[in-house]
């Protein structure tokens, strides 16, 4: 395969329908950056992949529900499996619970990825840890439908300490936030559920964006990126 | 987006989460689905108003996933003793949005609050499928009950609320899997694992994994310890077989009853037919200081009156305390009922040491309120006894006999707390010391005569129950009333119009109006319009149940009263006797006045208030249902 950053790689052939979603959804405007941050819509999304290393591993699913004006519409969600040539590994399925025969009767990825486009359209996205989903997303739509998918992405993994500053030290990963605020998660490392809890997370954390310097949806964004720096700089 | 279908693993677990609570707990997995999949989720911060009357008309359904929701009326808002606060799985405002009105209470949040919200569109949908779900909605009173017996468990008590109350189903009360062994384990096998799992009991199954016997603690001591039982021998030979079962859908205060009414310490859940946990009797009253269970036996064991008299008086401290965690009505009765059945019994037990009348063949009646097991905390005796007409026998000796003996245990009885009979209608009594033949001459005679007295005697007769010896009697002189009262309209005729006597205290305005210094009587005004016109109602049907509600439930299908409209009736009366229980507890404890069943409904909290007048509204509903039958 050649390496993502050579120009002159022929774009994938895609079907009709799937090129269609795509072509749409490079016309849609960017979401509006001044907008409060409670308002409007944030798309939170999950992936599982075959291991945690963004760059080698595949992707294996996407997971993702809108947080719409400050409430999380149930129905306002969308969950796909990638079809896989051959199934991960065992210890890999038993993290994520995506079974051998799942993966290989998954949807194809060109169409499963193209119908993600269209649900998220250009609303900024949200995950915990979101350089992880970032890059998988951003290969796999790369490989398979020849976009670049480059958003805008709040981490609460950055953002959480800020609106907490009294539990930033004790708190690290997910698993921890949701402890501390008694967030269920029905099963754990299943893309839509992990989507479910990160996104009551960030009903928690909505409320505080003024708070925190960050009135608009833009300056969440921004507040967001500029920490990841700070903590990892 | 809402034509969108959720993932299934998304609507599963919002379901999950659901059905922890009623009415989601007993709705078809369909319909629940259904509803769950059009659920939005939604953060309140603490102190945050959800919704007020400023919110303009209410078009959504509010399900707090977890957290606490704050019901108060507006102009209230810093008197919390006005308020209920809702919980995890509690929905709210369900009247406002079925009528399709702003509501008149405000919601707050008083912590951090996750709420689903349901729009009015999949309300109504769920609505008209579900009729789990649409009773559970149009129940409004039920629904306020609920909120009410909350209300009672906070102003008694300060402690955390234990989620659990006593109608919760045994399901959630389920603190762990059941460890169960083969029955052929050794005592060592199972003693070895209780050890190392620390637990109480173990559940021996056979070779089909049924469930045959359970051993536990106590066994140990005197079974195997005490007894000198080698600990090599199979669990089977130490073990109780046949252990009590109940379904996972039973009430805490079924197992509760069943442990009271059999001495049981552990009640085997099933589900469907699988085993899954134990209940105690500790993880029943852990926060009670007395246990029923060592209550009852106290009472069994008691050698004298004074030993039983005390006994007497734990029972009504433990009513007092179950009261104070907001155990329903209901179940409270049921309970005091029980231990004073027991009570009841012990005394006859104790009396019949002195007195040789076990060969009379005698039964000891209930009745009234301990007839129909509707005892308040304030009861005093009503009891008769009834002897079979035995060849060859004596009667006036006989009789002569059992009133030395009924002497005895009404005296005992007036010892333990149950004051006498100021009407003196007590076995003691030669007029109520009848043979079965003599009893059949009296009912009749009332019924052909009906006159006021006549129909006062049946007020308090009919309603018969047998509590010591031959229950034979009891049923054969139950199948000559029902036989007998059917052929006379005119006794039921009378007992209506006299029944229709005291209207329930409702205003032309639907407000309740008191009486002297606004006061109403519980007791006169309300209980016993229920109690009365469920007698007549089921007399006249041929139902042979005795409690009210027993009564209610068995004839409402019989004469076309709807479901809803039996379930309305039985929850306003239960909460009429609630507040009755209230009112004489808040006596006990030195709040003065002489009549324990008058209340100032002023004095009522605003939510209890409402529920009040909504109950007075249901004893006027079944008063008129009773007077179109006898076109009073």
């Amino acid at each position: 395969m050649l390496p993502s950053f050579w120009p002159f790689r022929r774009a994938p052939r895609l079907p009709e329908e799937v090129a269609e979603l795509v072509a749409r959804w490079r016309r849609l405007g960017e979401y509006d950056r001044g907008r409060p941050a409670a308002k409007g819509r944030w798309v939170v999304v999950d992936v599982e992949s075959s291991g945690l290393d963004a760059v080698n591993d595949r992707l294996i699913a996407v997971g993702a529900l809108a947080v719409v004006d400050g409430s999380v519409d149930l129905a306002d969600s969308f969950e796909v499996i990638l079809r896989q040539d051959a199934p991960s590994d065992v210890e890999n399925i038993e993290v994520h619970g995506i079974g051998g025969t799942e993966q290989t009767e998954g949807e194809d990825p060109a169409t499963a990825l193209a119908a993600f486009l269209d649900f998220v359209g250009k609303d900024p996205l949200v995950a915990f840890h979101a350089p992880f989903d970032a890059t998988m997303l951003r290969r796999a739509i790369d490989a398979h439908l020849g976009i670049a998918f480059k958003r805008p992405w709040l981490d609460l993994a950055d953002v959480a300490p800020l609106a907490w500053p009294r539990y930033a030290s004790r708190l690290t990963g997910l698993d921890d936030w949701l402890e501390a605020f008694s967030i269920p998660v029905a099963f754990r490392h299943r893309a839509i559920a992990d989507c479910l809890a990160t996104a009551q997370l960030m009903l928690l954390v909505l409320p505080q964006a003024p708070a925190m310097g960050a009135a608009s949806a833009g300056e969440l964004v921004a507040l967001s990126e500029s920490n990841r720096w700070l903590s990892q700089g | 987006m809402n034509e969108r279908q959720p993932p299934p693993l998304l609507t599963a677990a919002t379901a999950d989460v659901l059905r922890k609570h009623a009415p989601f707990d007993a709705m078809r997995e369909a319909d629940l689905v259904h509803l769950a999949a059009g659920l939005k989720l939604r953060y309140f911060a603490k102190d945050a108003v959800i919704l007020s009357p400023e919110s303009g008309r209410i078009d959504s359904l509010f399900i707090i996933q977890r957290g606490a929701v704050q019901a108060e009326e507006p102009s209230h808002v810093s008197i919390n003793a006005l308020a209920a606060t809702l919980t995890d799985g509690e929905v709210f405002p369900v009247g406002a949005l079925i009528a399709g009105r702003a509501t008149t209470l405000r919601y707050r949040a008083l912590r951090d609050t996750f709420c689903y919200v349901l729009d009015e569109a999949r309300f109504r949908e769920v609505m008209a499928r579900s009729p789990e779900f649409h009773a559970f909605c149009t129940r409004r009173l039920a629904a306020l009950l609920a909120a009410s017996t909350r209300g009672t468990r906070e102003a008694y008590s300060n402690r955390a609320a234990d989620e659990l109350t006593m109608a919760s189903p045994l399901r959630n009360a389920i603190r762990h899997a059941p460890v169960t062994l083969p029955e052929s384990a050794s005592v060592r096998q199972v003693l070895e694992l209780m050890k190392t799992k620390r637990i109480g009991s173990i559940v021996l199954a056979d070779g089909g994994g049924r469930a045959t016997g359970i051993f536990t603690q106590t066994d140990v001591l005197n079974r195997v310890a005490l007894a000198g039982q080698p600990l090599d021998r199979p669990v089977s030979e130490v073990m109780t077989r046949n252990p009590a079962t109940l379904s996972a859908a039973s009430a805490l205060s079924e197992a509760a009853q069943l442990m009271a009414r059999r001495g049981f310490r552990h009640v085997l859940v099933l589900d469907e037919d699988r085993l899954i946990g134990v209940i105690s009797e500790r993880d029943l009253f852990g926060l009670q200081r007395l246990s029923m269970q060592g209550l009852r036996k106290d009472i069994g064991r008691a050698e004298s009156v004074d030993a039983l008299a005390f006994a007497a008086r734990e029972v009504r401290e433990l009513g007092t305390a179950m009261l104070a965690q907001g155990v329903a009505a209901e179940q409270l009765t049921q309970f005091v009922s029980a231990l004073n059945d027991a009570v009841t019994e012990r005394a006859i037990e104790l009396a019949m040491r002195d007195h040789d009348v076990a060969a009379t063949g005698f039964c000891w009646m209930g009745l009234g309120s301990e007839g129909r097991g509707e005892q308040t905390l304030a009861t005093d005796q009503d009891n008769a006894i009834i002897f079979p007409d035995l060849e060859g026998a004596d009667r006036e000796a006989t009789r002569a006999r059992l009133l030395a003996f009924a002497d005895e245990v009404n005296r005992s009885l007036d010892a333990c707390g149950f004051p006498l009979c100021k009407g003196n209608i007590m076995a003691r009594n030669p007029d109520w010391c009848l043979s079965l033949q003599e009893w059949f001459a009296r009912f009749d005679d009332w019924i052909r005569n009906s006159d006021p007295e006549a129909l006062l005697n049946a007020s308090i007769f009919f309603d018969f129950r047998s509590l010591h010896g031959d229950a034979g009697l009891v049923e054969q002189l139950r199948e000559f009333l029902l036989a007998n009262v059917k052929d006379r309209p005119v006794f039921l005729r009378q007992m209506a119009s006299n029944a229709a006597q005291t209207r329930p205290p409702l205003g032309l305005f639907g407000d309740i109006v008191g009486g002297e210094g606004g006061t109403i009587d519980l007791k006169k005004q309300a209980a016993r319009v229920f109690v009365d016109c469920a007698r007549i109602l089921a007399l006249s049907a041929g139902v042979g149940a005795v409690s009210t509600v027993e009564r209610l439930r068995l004839t409402g299908p019989r004469i076309r009263m709807s479901d809803d409209d039996v379930a309305a009736a039985i929850d306003a009366f239960h909460f009429v006797q609630m507040l009755r229980l209230r009112a004489q507890d808040s006596l006990d404890r030195g709040a003065g006045a002489s009549e324990p069943n008058r209340i100032d409904p002023d004095t009522l909290n605003s939510l209890d208030r409402r529920i009040l007048k909504e109950s007075l509204r249901q004893a006027r509903k079944l008063q008129n249902r009773v007077g179109l039958d006898y076109q009073l």
